[in-house]
């Protein structure tokens, strides 16, 4: 049931590998090009690297730069990115997310993840 | 005491005869006889000069006092009025006075007629002729057996107050013992307000929560004073308006000497006027400092548990999705599983204790509140546009039924959205539970619009129906069945309500 959509491509920020993975396994299978960073300082230099990234996937919870501050780092460099984030703990208020930004609380199901990309890149 | 009495000496000789028998007064108009004869003072009257000093002359109201006629006693000595209650010293002091001659008051038990027994006031006191030679004994009795009663009764009473006394406030000393021992071991402080002129006393421990020196006074204002800025308003309330909430308990923070925080707990019984408004504040203090911090480390830790616990589930869903990977045909089982997995998953964040789960998670212990959570990913519930309808009556779920619960719905919503109403547009679910006596039945209804091609597959014939037979019927001895309806499959699930409530 995988729709091709036109090759937009996610950047995927997560410390744990496992979680990443499946994520991005998961992106992949419904058409989305990938892009993995272990953390805010490596997902910053792919973005340098990679100006077609049109869109942040990223977990909230991170040793060193967590998710809000990674966020709010690529919004200055690019206002325009779409910006997904993620948490296993709780549900962040509205003060704490960006502008314009989604969330989805783990555990999701994949078609749910799916759809909010959908969403998040129309 | 009775006082000595003075010496009597009659106006007239009393008359006697030759051998010394009584004969009479002189005279029946002297007035002294008279006053004798008649007086309800018992008097009495002996002859020292005759053998063993006989009574010479009783008046009326001594026979009335000790019961006895006047033939039975004159020429007797009236020894006979002591019996086995004279105290033998008191008797031998009658004797000494008679013997020399001498005056005496003195009160002693004397035995009446009947045997029944008396106090006796006895005033004896010598008479002299004109020749100074001793003449008679004069005495007059009193019955005083009430007032030496009340005396004895007195002593007796005081005696048991002196004791009951004693008794309590041993009992008071071993009670305030006890107190200083359990506040002392509880490194309990106590202290008294009084509300009416704000006058504080404190006990040493109470000071040392405060990390004051027994030494230093310590006033309301200065209690105040020790209070952390955030709480100092809350707490001065508290003791200005102590009886919000009937008994008087409160926690605040304080700031100690050497700067450091603490959590002080005080509580107190409120003593009241008889208009009921709070007159003093009787209480202890507790330093709960340890026992908060104690208590936000387990909340910490707990909450890193509930954390980890669901890392496993995502750790063993990687796993997973990972080996599937690498072995194409195990990709269809692996997506099943994972699915399966993932519905437990969510199931059981919602059994772990409600102090671990964060704010915005509640712990479901029914099967209305369970559906929700575990159909919310394949559908909005609360919207109108919402796929997935639960309704009907409510009953219990308990954290053995869930587990199964969560694979059973699991695999009907997995079933709905690859085969059914969930995978066609359009389509609905409604879940519909209703009591049946101790039973409870749960109708899974799937709608498919007409316009839409219905796949009459039958939902996973496999592995699908092996689960759903294992847990409806061997985990939670219940029953299932499937029917087509005109608009799609119906699941009918029935279960104990007593089975599930476990």
């Amino acid at each position: 049931m995988a729709k091709l959509v036109n090759r937009t491509t996610i950047l995927v920020v997560d410390d744990e590998p496992l979680i990443r993975s499946v994520a991005a396994d998961c992106l992949r299978d419904a058409g989305y090009l990938i892009l993995e960073a272990d953390d805010g300082v490596e997902a910053l230099s792919f973005l340098d690297q990679n100006p077609e990234i049109s869109m942040l996937f990223t977990d909230i919870n991170m040793p060193g730069m967590d998710g809000f501050a990674l966020a709010a780092e690529i919004r200055t460099r690019r206002p325009l990115m779409r910006v997904i984030l993620t948490s296993g703990r709780e549900r962040p208020t509205a003060e704490q997310m960006p502008d314009r930004g989604y969330f989805i609380g783990k555990p999701y199901a994949e078609h749910q993840l799916r759809d909010l990309m959908a969403l998040a890149a129309a | 005491m009775p006082q000595r009495p003075s010496v009597l000496a009659p106006p007239a000789p009393l008359t006697f005869d030759r051998d010394g028998t009584f004969a009479g007064f002189g005279g029946d108009s002297d007035p002294f006889a008279a006053a004798v004869r008649a007086t309800g003072t018992p008097m009495i009257i002996t002859n020292p000069r005759l053998a063993d000093n006989p009574l010479v002359f009783v008046n009326d109201a001594f026979c009335e006092l000790t019961g006895y006629d006047r033939e039975e006693v004159i020429g007797r000595n009236c020894r006979f009025l002591q019996g086995p209650q004279s105290d033998p010293a008191v008797v031998d002091a009658i004797r000494a006075a008679v013997k020399w001659g001498r005056a005496i008051a003195i009160d002693v038990r004397n035995h009446r007629k009947d045997g029944s027994v008396f106090w006796n006031r006895l005033q004896m006191a010598p008479v002299h002729d004109a020749a100074g030679d001793l003449s008679y004994f004069i005495a007059s009795q009193f019955d005083v057996t009430a007032e030496l009663q009340r005396l004895e009764d007195l002593e007796r009473h005081n005696a048991d107050l002196a004791t009951e006394s004693a008794r309590r406030l041993q009992a008071q000393h071993d009670s305030e013992q006890r107190l200083r021992f359990a506040t002392g071991a509880g490194r309990m402080g106590l202290w008294d307000l009084d509300l009416i002129s704000g006058e504080l006393t404190a006990s040493s421990v109470f000071r040392e929560n405060f990390g004051r020196l027994s030494s230093e006074a310590f006033d309301l204002p200065v209690l105040l004073d020790a209070v952390h800025v955030d709480d100092r308003r809350r707490v001065r309330e508290a003791f200005k308006n102590p009886d919000v909430d009937g008994d008087f308990a409160i926690e605040f923070q304080i700031v100690r000497p050497d700067a450091a925080i603490g959590f002080i707990q005080m509580r107190a019984d409120i003593t009241r006027g008889v208009d009921g408004a709070p007159l003093r504040l009787v209480g202890v203090s507790m330093d709960i400092s340890e026992r908060l911090k104690a208590n936000e480390e387990k909340s910490l830790l707990l909450r890193e548990l509930a954390h980890r616990i669901k890392n496993m589930f995502a750790v063993v869903d990687g796993v997973i999705s990972l080996s599937a990977r690498a072995d194409a045909a195990a990709r269809p089982f692996a997506d099943a599983l994972r699915t399966r997995l993932f519905g437990l998953g969510r199931a059981m964040a919602y059994v772990t204790p409600p102090e671990v789960v964060g704010s915005s998670e509640i712990a479901p212990q029914t099967l209305l509140v369970l559906l929700h959570v575990l159909l919310e990913p394949y559908g909005d519930l609360d919207s109108v546009h919402r796929r997935v309808i639960v309704s009907g009556d409510d009953v219990r779920i308990g954290r053995a039924a869930t587990t199964s619960m969560a694979l059973i719905i699991n695999e009907l919503a997995t079933n709905a959205l690859k085969y059914g109403a969930l995978g066609h547009a359009g389509g609905t679910v409604r879940i519909e539970m209703t009591k049946d006596g101790d039973d409870v039945t749960v109708a899974w209804r799937e709608h498919i619009p007409r316009t839409t091609a219905i796949t009459e597959a039958v939902p996973g014939g496999g592995f699908g129906s092996i689960l759903l037979e294992n847990a409806v019927v061997r985990q939670l001895r219940g029953q299932w069945s499937r029917e087509w309806t005109a608009t799609g499959l119906q699941t009918n699930l029935r279960f104990s309500q007593a089975r599930l409530a476990r």
